[in-house]
């Protein structure tokens, strides 16, 4: 057994694997996690995720005429 | 009723058989099962056949319909499943062989609402390894095969849910769907399929690829069989904590036929770019047909459908890729070359691209409604942009063009499981080649009564779904 993964930011980079397999991994995951990287650059502020988590909790109140508070444990 | 005419039963049709007396439970599940030890093996659509089980599943329906018992709505009915359902005591390995041997410690809450409706569970079906394959590719199980041309793709993930209903197996199977795999085999076998809005149908019980994406739907011949199922299955279930307490609608009360003043939005914008032209002729006349029964095209923008693929792929790799660690690491050899690597890249983005692609799933989603949807009820598109690939085109040659063919396979299907809408999968046609060509209905969350309403009337004008293909003589049916 290998030691735990720790890396923050590439959790193959602590794998075992051959550089080809690793390499493989982030050349398939590199332009899907630039797309994603510039797109919340863009659109997410911090206000946005209070703003999107508020809004699918209202909606699944909505949805289901459900008591928030019980449905949530008294926390919201 | 003779074999002949059995087989030309829809699901519907095979319960009110059985309700009405024309046939018994044990008469049909002992059609059903040897069709799948005989056709159903040929085509490796099957992993497991529970005959006796089955067999006194049969016998115990008939004696509680002669003792004038309740009949739910599947009385009798065989049906068999994606196996990835866990059927507590029975088998259930995923496809894999990682997990061959596992024994299910429960039944799924899907196929117990089933049973609470009188089905016969006849066993578990193909699918590709882990549900990671939009083909049906099985590196250690072999391809499930289409039974309209065993050199093309089946589609997949639930490969041996469309092979099972396309060759008149069962009746109807349910199947799983996290980029596209209830609607791929649909499509590829000339089948109906429907992925319900996120959390519809509870997935306890289920083995998962992606929580934050796995639907449960069902496969079957129509749009009102696949009502009935939906209508069987969509329940609260406090197992899984994100299923939705909405009750389900009287989906099979919708089905009138009348499309009047419905508003079907045509896009004009990605789902309508590169499509195959045998394919968009097919679509045209889906349109027609749909129009001619009173629906309004409405043509409609679309979002940056790029950026909400990407937002999925990334969120169903990291998901397999938490929930394959373990095994990835000890036993590498044990995957597929092609589900490996789909794994592996779960591994290669950060937490925080994680963590924004889940934030910025609710403004996609209601941008998307928003564009979308706010002239409109529903939206029609190609489920396949292409025609059905061979097998050899998904597998063989240079590993860009195979994932070029793979990707288009997903292009109208993977980001639908993102914004956690319902989409319907309906027969639309045959290309010059013989293989099913279909449309894909997409509906604002929770609207599934208009998809099927919209896919029922299409097919009370048209008659692909019910083509069935010509497979070799059976032998004569024993009796049960």
């Amino acid at each position: 057994m290998h030691a735990p993964v720790v890396s923050l930011s590439t959790n193959v980079e602590a794998t075992p694997w051959s550089a080809e397999r690793l390499a493989t991994a982030q050349a398939l995951a590199a332009p899907i996690d630039q797309r994603i990287a510039q797109a919340a650059l863009v659109m997410l502020t911090l206000d946005d995720h209070v703003a999107a988590h508020a809004a699918w909790s209202d909606a699944q109140a909505a949805l289901e005429g459900d008591d928030r508070t019980a449905r949530h444990g008294g926390t919201t | 009723m003779t074999a002949g005419s059995i087989e030309s039963l829809d699901l519907v049709g095979a319960a009110d058989a059985v309700a009405g007396g024309q046939i018994s439970a044990r008469e049909l599940t002992a059609w059903a099962l040897q069709r799948l030890e005989t056709t159903g093996r040929r085509l490796n659509a099957v992993f497991r056949i529970d005959h006796a089980p089955a067999m006194e599943r049969a016998a115990a329906l008939d004696d509680l319909q002669a003792a004038g018992g309740p009949l739910g709505p599947l009385h009798g009915v065989p049906l068999a499943h994606k196996d990835l359902f866990g059927v507590a005591g029975r088998e259930c390995h995923g496809g894999s062989i990682i997990l061959r041997g596992n024994v299910a410690p429960r039944t799924a809450f899907a196929i117990e609402q089933l049973d609470a409706a009188g089905q016969v569970n006849l066993g578990s079906l193909h699918m590709a390894e882990f549900a990671l394959s939009p083909t049906g590719y099985n590196g250690h199980y072999g391809h499930g095969l289409n039974p309209w041309s065993e050199v093309h793709a089946c589609g997949g993930s639930s490969s041996g849910s469309g092979i099972a209903v396309a060759a008149r197996l069962v009746f109807g199977a349910l199947g799983s769907d996290t980029g596209g795999s209830i609607r791929h085999p649909a499509a590829m076998c000339g089948v109906t399929g429907l992925k319900p809005t996120a959390r519809r149908v509870s997935v306890a019980g289920v083995l998962p690829l992606s929580h934050s994406l796995d639907c449960v739907g069902p496969l079957a011949q129509s749009a009102r069989d696949c009502a009935r199922l939906l209508r069987s299955i969509a329940r609260p279930d406090a197992a899984d904590g994100l299923c939705t307490r909405l009750p389900a609608d009287d989906y099979e009360a919708a089905l009138d036929g009348d499309l009047r003043g419905l508003r079907i939005g045509v896009p004009q914008a990605y789902y309508c770019v590169d499509v195959d032209a045998e394919v968009a002729d097919a679509l045209q006349a889906s349109l027609d047909v749909l129009r001619a029964r009173g629906g309004v095209l409405v043509d409609v923008g679309v979002p940056d459908m790029a950026l909400i693929n990407a937002m999925a792929q990334l969120v169903m790799q990291v998901e397999a890729a938490t929930l394959h660690r373990r095994w990835i690491e000890s036993r590498p050899q044990d995957y597929a070359a092609q589900v490996r690597q789909r794994i592996d890249t779960g591994f290669a983005y950060s937490a925080v691209r994680y963590a924004e692609a889940l934030s910025l799933r609710m403004r996609l989603a209601q941008q998307y409604v928003a564009t979308c949807f706010a002239g409109c009820d529903v939206l029609h598109m190609p489920t396949l942009v292409a025609q059905v690939p061979t097998i050899a085109e998904t597998t063989e040659g240079d590993s860009g063009s195979v994932q070029q063919t793979l990707a288009r396979v997903t292009a109208n299907t993977r980001g639908i499981n993102y914004l956690g809408l319902p989409a319907l999968s309906v027969p639309a046609g045959f290309s010059r080649a013989g293989l099913p060509m279909a449309f894909q209905l997409v509906g604002r969350p929770f609207d599934e009564a208009k998809l099927l309403k919209t896919a029922d009337a299409y097919q009370r004008d048209t008659a692909w779904h019910r083509r069935c293909p010509t497979l070799p003589a059976l032998p004569a049916m024993t009796a049960p």
